[in-house]
């Protein structure tokens, strides 16, 4: 059998990485079956150890960074499912994404020296993923044509007729993740006060995907901290989190973004900057190691920035919040968002706030810990292996014959919108805050469904 | 060296695979590295052909750069990279591929997760990897007659999920249950802190559905336990893969215990505790699980999973007792009252589920916190009889302090089955020899205590030379007999268990480990 | 020199007196051509066996090698009687669960034949208490599998190997094993049912009981009632179609209440006393149904959700039954006086799953399976071993 074709010169990639967190993993294989890739495929190779074993045998010279290494690593959903379950402390994520930013930029610096035209960033990349996604307004023109396809019935219409065939991959992959956008609301105003005795100054983080698209989780997140006895700050300054770019390899654009927000809510009078779409959250928090990773010669110190960032659920359920009083009867199946689970740990939160709701049953899932295939763009650019695990979530949350499911990140509840159409479900996804903030103005679900 | 070459590697089981590291160039003095290891097995383009036609191309590996994560499992020391791996998805599959390696005269050897700490699904030699990840189907579960039918690559804790909310559970559960395979827990015939009442995965086992060496399929046992002949099961399991590849597995399930009572008692000194846990088990009791965790350990959990585990103590007893909600609490009273009577400080019953779920989370995850103690660890798995753990321990005590090794304990003292954790800095070649040194002395001791080098762990590769002290000339010989039963040439699993067991391309490891002298 | 006398058959009875007085006579046997027999003569057992067959008893072997009692282990040589072993281990509290009341029977020969009674429901049987073996085989070497610790995994599980191989692979000479506590108190109920239904529903409440049984033992009278082979008075089962009898196990005040929630479980049928004592203990019981030890017996093992079915069916076909019903096993008692017995449990069992067992005295490599064969040549190549 032939070796797969192998890069020239891969000297490079990895050795940036402090070589004791390659060290920390003592090859006990407990996060194996934490990993929806092996879970999927049984290949050590899409294993978390495994991935380790690859990047450190590239780094240590023993292997060359082949296609087929690339494919194991660029098959990772970067859910960090692993280092939940890893007793040793092992920081996947650290090991993961800067080798990942190492081995694009490789290729990149290949093609340039071979002479030939950088096909990274390909036009999708740039066109679709960094000109388009991080910008609110270009997303917002972007969707409206797409709005008026939904509410003309056309969108369906044209995937019924084949139409839609006619789009590139992975466009058509973005308008069948499309959830179904209703009515555009108002931007966010710059404040919103506090209800009742004032208990916290917060900042309030959009984003870009999530604004386009998920706005009524803004304002119904507001909303609820205004119950709370917040007032709520939304700086017009912020910007993309800049996961996008970061995960793909584009380190300063990421760069920039990091800056950028750190400005925006260099604030002192804010008790927290909240956050409210789980990739984005971890993303914010993880400010710190970034900088450390891909600027370490600037004096950038998103230190500050970092140390206030707070999912919404977690700021909730510390603040003590307000009860709930409005009753919603449903069965819930509530699906942790990777982002929020395994990068931030918080799990019993959102329950908590749900919990909270009167006339809500919460049912246990199987597989909670497992990917839903979403993880950023990654269904957008591992197709197959984002259905495989959308479907294999999509049977899990159904089996619970749940009348809502929820769950606390945008690209999650693209994803399980897209993967429940597909599979001939109905049943509704909604943010928790949705549902909170339901309960708060005591607002029938019919509201939402 | 007492234990050989290989018994003086025994117990690096956790050893990080640094190539660079003095660590592996002395296990590489005596074991050809990775790259270097040639097998005497011809690949040829015919066979991998044949093997392609029964699994197709997506389930075959056959590059390097694919191969090279199968080198080794949970154990590090020693390394060996398969030359095909294949993935079957049926018993049918893996009839046609032991039966194509039997045609090509070529090794094999079954994995499942790969956890194992001994080196049990290591391919000495090289040869077919058979990965059993692809056939983890729950079978069938059946409540009423209390079985279930699953595929070998299900993962332990899995087949107990599935059965969450029946009021039934899965018994056998080592601290690896999260991930390792209900195949490599026949093979390896798995513990864990629950088999204290329970029993070990042996006493859960009906029945096994394998493929024979010879590519026969083969069932002995079955749903209602074995047939006439003599006990299969009960000698299948723990055989490390030497009889062939299992395919399906009956196993018993178990009742939930209506009720818990877990405890964490507090002792300021090792001969307290290890008094406390020789009265438990002299009272008559049968705790659920009784666990001892010392100072080092300790002080490692808490700061990995801050449970408030008190600081200042020189060892801690976990302890479980289950059954009737009218005896738990009479039993959870007796032993209280035991440990206080040997000298207990305090004894803590756990409130709530959450903080029992905590405690056993710190206790079954006790290996990995060790990382935070230090760079490297070994951990080894004697066992000797329950009355002679303060011995062992004070003998653990002095070899820590006549090598300079740092040790720790963490293990299951109801059973006898140590734990010694030794810490050390894998880049420091003369603490690596003394480490090698201590952890000999250990499984010596424990031998001459009257135990065992191994409670649950197997013997695999790694404690091969301890066998023969372990057992006479002749009980190796007739254990080999019994390998040739199943396995007359060997090249199911070679170069596992038995000090003797071979294969085709067996010959470098007899020149390299004069410990395992190749028979055939 | 190994001891030998003539038993009243006139056949030569050897005895051993250790280890290498086994291997001495094996050798010999060996030598000459002769075979051993280690089965003990059952009260049915007139022996047939040919003048060439030599017994070997190992009743001067009895001694207890070493008993640690605070490691709750045991190891004792093989001729050591049941009865004493028990009686030892009850000094110290403690106790081998096999419940055997043949106060002759060794412990060799128990393991040997893997006898199991009535609370092998909740204590399992011998393979989950031999951990230590010392053994001589069919070439008169001496073996030794597992150990004196309660965990160890090295080498293969000759233990089990052993236990059930009824002395075709090899004489034992030694065995430890893993000891349980005596309980406070063990409780025995008996229930009535006069409809299978009935019968049925309790067994399948019994199975997810808030009580935890040790013993769940049934016995079955063919309608019409045949003849009870025992003239014992207080034998509860008589003109009962089913009878189930429950053991629970510990201290005074988790018996009564257990018995309140069996009570529950078989509120289908009626509790009967046998002598105006509700108190039956696990002896008298045993007694009473005398489990296994007619040669007239076939031993069947189905699933437990089979059980009624099974019985109701051979009940029909007039014959009684009786056993544990929380693990399947059935005693067909065969009283018609027809010869096929087996060839009627066979076809019954084999539309509802399980094996007939080929109990008392007959020889497991008499249809071996191929591996089973393949073990028995290996360990006793020129078949000196023979029942």
């Amino acid at each position: 059998m032939s070796e797969s074709e192998s890069h020239p010169e891969t000297a490079a990639v990895g050795q940036s990485i402090p070589y004791e967190r390659f060290l920390d993993c003592v090859h006990c294989g407990l996060c194996t079956s934490a990993c929806p890739t092996y879970v999927e495929t049984g290949d050590e190779n899409d294993s978390p150890r495994g991935r380790i074993y690859l990047m450190r045998s590239v780094v240590d010279g023993r292997l060359d960074l082949t296609d087929k290494v690339q494919g194991h690593l660029d098959l990772c959903l970067d859910c960090r499912s692993c280092e939940t379950a890893c007793p040793s402390g092992v920081q996947y994520g650290r090991l993961i994404e800067p080798f990942r930013v190492d081995m694009h930029q490789q290729s990149a610096a290949d093609s340039t020296a071979a002479g030939t035209p950088p096909p990274k960033p390909d036009w999708f990349h740039r066109w679709i993923m960094y000109g388009l996604f991080p910008y609110r307004r270009r997303m917002a023109w972007a969707l409206a044509p797409a709005r008026w396809m939904q509410r003309l019935k056309l969108d369906r219409f044209a995937q019924a007729i084949g139409l839609s065939r006619l789009l590139p991959e992975r466009l058509r992959r973005m308008q069948e993740q499309l959830p179904s956008l209703g009515k555009s609301l108002p931007p966010l105003p710059d404040f919103l006060p506090a209800k009742g005795k004032r208990r916290a100054r917060v900042g309030l983080f959009i984003g870009c995907v999530a604004d386009a698209m998920f706005r009524r989780v803004h304002w119904a997140t507001a909303r609820v901290l205004q119950e709370n006895g917040c007032d709520v700050v939304i700086p017009r300054a912020q910007a993309c989190c800049g996961a996008i770019h970061y995960h793909s390899g584009a380190s300063e654009p990421a760069i920039e973004l990091i800056k950028q927000n750190s400005s925006a809510f260099n604030d002192d009078s804010l008790d927290a900057i909240i956050v409210n779409v789980a990739g984005c959250g971890a993303m914010l928090k993880d400010y710190s190691h970034i900088a450390e990773e891909i600027a370490a010669d600037s004096d950038l110190d998103p230190a500050k920035f970092v140390s206030r960032v707070k999912d919404v659920s977690e700021f909730l359920a510390e603040l003590e919040p307000r009860e709930p009083t409005g009753p919603i009867d449903a069965v819930v199946a509530y699906q942790d968002a990777c982002h929020l689970q395994h990068a931030q740990r918080i799990r019993e939160q959102p329950r908590q706030l749900l919990s909270m709701i009167p006339g809500i049953t919460l049912q246990p899932v199987a597989e909670a810990e497992l990917c839903c295939g979403a993880a950023g763009s990654y269904n957008l650019t591992q197709p197959d292996m984002a259905d495989r695990l959308g479907q294999r979530k999509v049977a899990e949350l159904i089996k619970v014959q749940p009348d809502i499911i929820v769950t606390g990140n945008a690209g999650c509840s693209l994803q399980l919108q897209a993967q429940l159409k597909k599979a001939g479900h109905t049943v509704p996804v909604l943010h928790p805050m949705e549902l909170l903030d339901l309960s708060y103005r005591n607002a029938p679900l019919t509201e939402l469904v | 060296m007492p234990g050989g070459a290989s018994g003086a590697l025994a117990g690096f089981s956790d050893l990080t695979a640094n190539t660079e590291s003095p660590l592996f160039r002395l296990a590489e003095s005596h074991m050809s590295s990775a790259e270097t290891v040639t097998t005497n097995c011809v690949i040829t383009a015919e066979f991998l052909k044949e093997l392609a036609a029964v699994v197709g191309p997506a389930r075959l590996l056959s590059s390097k750069d694919e191969l090279l994560v199968y080198e080794c499992d949970g154990y590090v020391v020693e390394k060996s990279v398969p030359d095909v791996v294949v993935f079957p998805e049926n018993a049918a599959e893996v009839v046609a591929i032991v039966t194509a390696c039997g045609k090509h005269r070529i090794p094999f050897v079954p994995r499942g997760a790969g956890t194992s700490l001994a080196g049990g699904c290591l391919p000495v030699g090289g040869g077919v990897m058979i990965a059993m990840t692809k056939m983890r189907q729950i079978v069938d579960i059946n409540l009423r007659d209390r079985y279930a039918v699953v595929e070998p690559g299900v993962v332990n804790v899995n087949l107990t999920r599935a059965l969450a909310g029946t009021g039934f559970h899965y018994a056998p559960d080592p601290s690896s249950q999260g991930a390792c395979t209900l195949g490599g827990n026949v093979a390896t015939n798995s513990g864990g802190p629950h088999t204290l009442k329970y029993g070990v995965t042996v006493n859960h086992v009906l029945g096994v559905e394998f493929v024979s060496p010879q590519g026969e399929l083969i069932q002995i046992g079955g749903p209602c336990g074995r047939g006439n002949g003599f006990d299969l099961p009960g000698l299948f399991v723990g055989s490390e893969g030497t009889f062939g590849v299992v395919t399906k597995i009956w196993v018993r399930i178990t009742r939930n215990p209506a009720a818990y009572r877990t405890m964490l008692a507090i002792f300021d000194s090792v001969d307290d505790t290890t008094q406390a846990i020789s009265n438990i088990i002299g009272a008559g009791i049968v705790p659920a699980a009784l666990e001892m965790m010392d100072k080092g350990i300790v002080a490692a959990l808490e700061q990995a999973f801050h449970f408030g585990f008190p600081l200042d103590a020189e060892a801690v007893l976990l302890i479980e007792v289950d059954g009737l909600e009218v005896a738990v609490d009479a039993e959870a009273e007796t032993i209280t009252r035991l440990c206080k009577d040997s000298g207990a400080r305090e004894v803590r019953l756990s409130q709530t589920e959450k903080e029992r779920a905590l405690l056993w989370k710190c206790r079954k995850q006790a290996f990995g916190a060790i990382g935070r103690l230090s760079p490297s660890y070994c951990t080894q798995d004697g066992v000797v009889p329950r009355t002679k753990v303060p011995e062992i321990l004070r003998f653990i005590a002095e070899v820590s302090k006549r090598h300079d090794i740092r040790i720790v304990n963490v293990f299951h003292a109801g059973d006898g089955n140590l734990h010694p954790i030794l810490l050390f800095d894998e880049r420091n070649a003369e603490q690596v020899k003394r480490v090698m040194l201590a952890s000999d002395e250990i499984l010596g001791k424990c031998i001459d205590l009257g135990g065992s080098v191994t409670g649950e762990h197997g013997i695999g590769v790694e404690k091969i030379s301890f066998m023969n002290r372990l057992f006479t000339d002749e009980d190796l010989t007739v254990m080999e007999d019994v390998r040739k039963a199943f396995n007359p040439d060997g090249r199911c699993s070679p170069g596992k268990l038995l000090p003797t067991a071979g294969a085709c391309g067996m010959e470098h490891i007899e020149k390299q480990h004069p410990g395992r002298k190749a028979a055939m | 020199m190994t001891n030998s006398s003539a038993n009243d058959s006139g056949q030569q009875l050897l005895m051993p007196a250790s280890t290498a007085e086994v291997v001495e006579l094996l050798r010999a046997a060996v030598g000459s051509g002769s075979r051993l027999s280690t089965n003990r003569v059952t009260a049915a057992g007139t022996n047939s066996a040919p003048d060439s067959v030599r017994r070997v008893d190992l009743q001067k072997m009895n001694e207890v090698v070493d008993y640690p009692a605070r490691d709750m282990t045991v190891t004792v040589q093989a001729g050591m009687a049941v009865s004493e072993l028990t009686k030892i281990l009850a000094e110290e509290n403690q106790q081998l669960p096999i419940d055997e009341f043949d106060p002759l029977l060794s412990v060799g020969a128990l393991v040997a034949g893997d006898i199991a009674g009535p609370r092998q429901y909740g204590y399992g049987t011998l393979r989950d208490y031999v951990i230590g073996i010392e053994a001589v085989d069919g070439q008169g070497r001496i073996f030794h599998a597992g150990g004196r610790v309660v965990k160890n995994v090295a080498g293969y599980d000759l233990c089990r190997l052993m236990v059930g191989s009824r002395g075709s692979l090899g004489i034992l000479t030694q065995l430890t094993f893993k000891l349980k506590p005596l309980p406070e108190q063990t409780t025995l109920r008996s229930f009535r049912f006069d409809d299978a239904a009935d019968f049925e529903s309790a067994l399948t409440k019994l199975n997810v009981s808030a009580a935890n049984p040790v013993l769940l033992d049934f016995n079955f009278a063919s309608s019409p009632p045949a003849q009870q082979p025992t003239d014992d008075s207080d034998c509860v089962q008589k003109d009962i179609p089913y009878a189930l009898h429950i053991g629970v196990e510990g201290a005074p005040e988790a018996c009564s209440w257990q018995i309140e929630q069996l009570r529950n479980d078989c509120a289908g049928g009626e509790e009967v006393t046998s002598d105006g004592s509700l108190d039956l203990s696990v002896d008298h019981h045993c007694r009473n149904a005398g489990y296994g030890w007619q040669d007239n017996e076939v031993r069947i093992r189905t699933f437990p959700s089979k059980l009624v079915a099974v019985a109701t069916e051979l009940g029909a076909r007039g014959y009684s039954t009786q056993g544990h019903a929380g693990n399947g096993i059935l005693f067909v008692q065969d009283r018609t006086g027809d010869t096929d017995v087996r060839t009627v449990c066979r076809d019954i069992v084999s539309r509802h799953g399980g094996t007939v067992s080929e109990w008392t005295v007959d020889h497991p490599a008499k249809n071996p399976d191929p591996l089973s064969a393949k073990l028995r040549s290996t360990f006793d190549p020129r078949s000196i071993f023979t029942a």
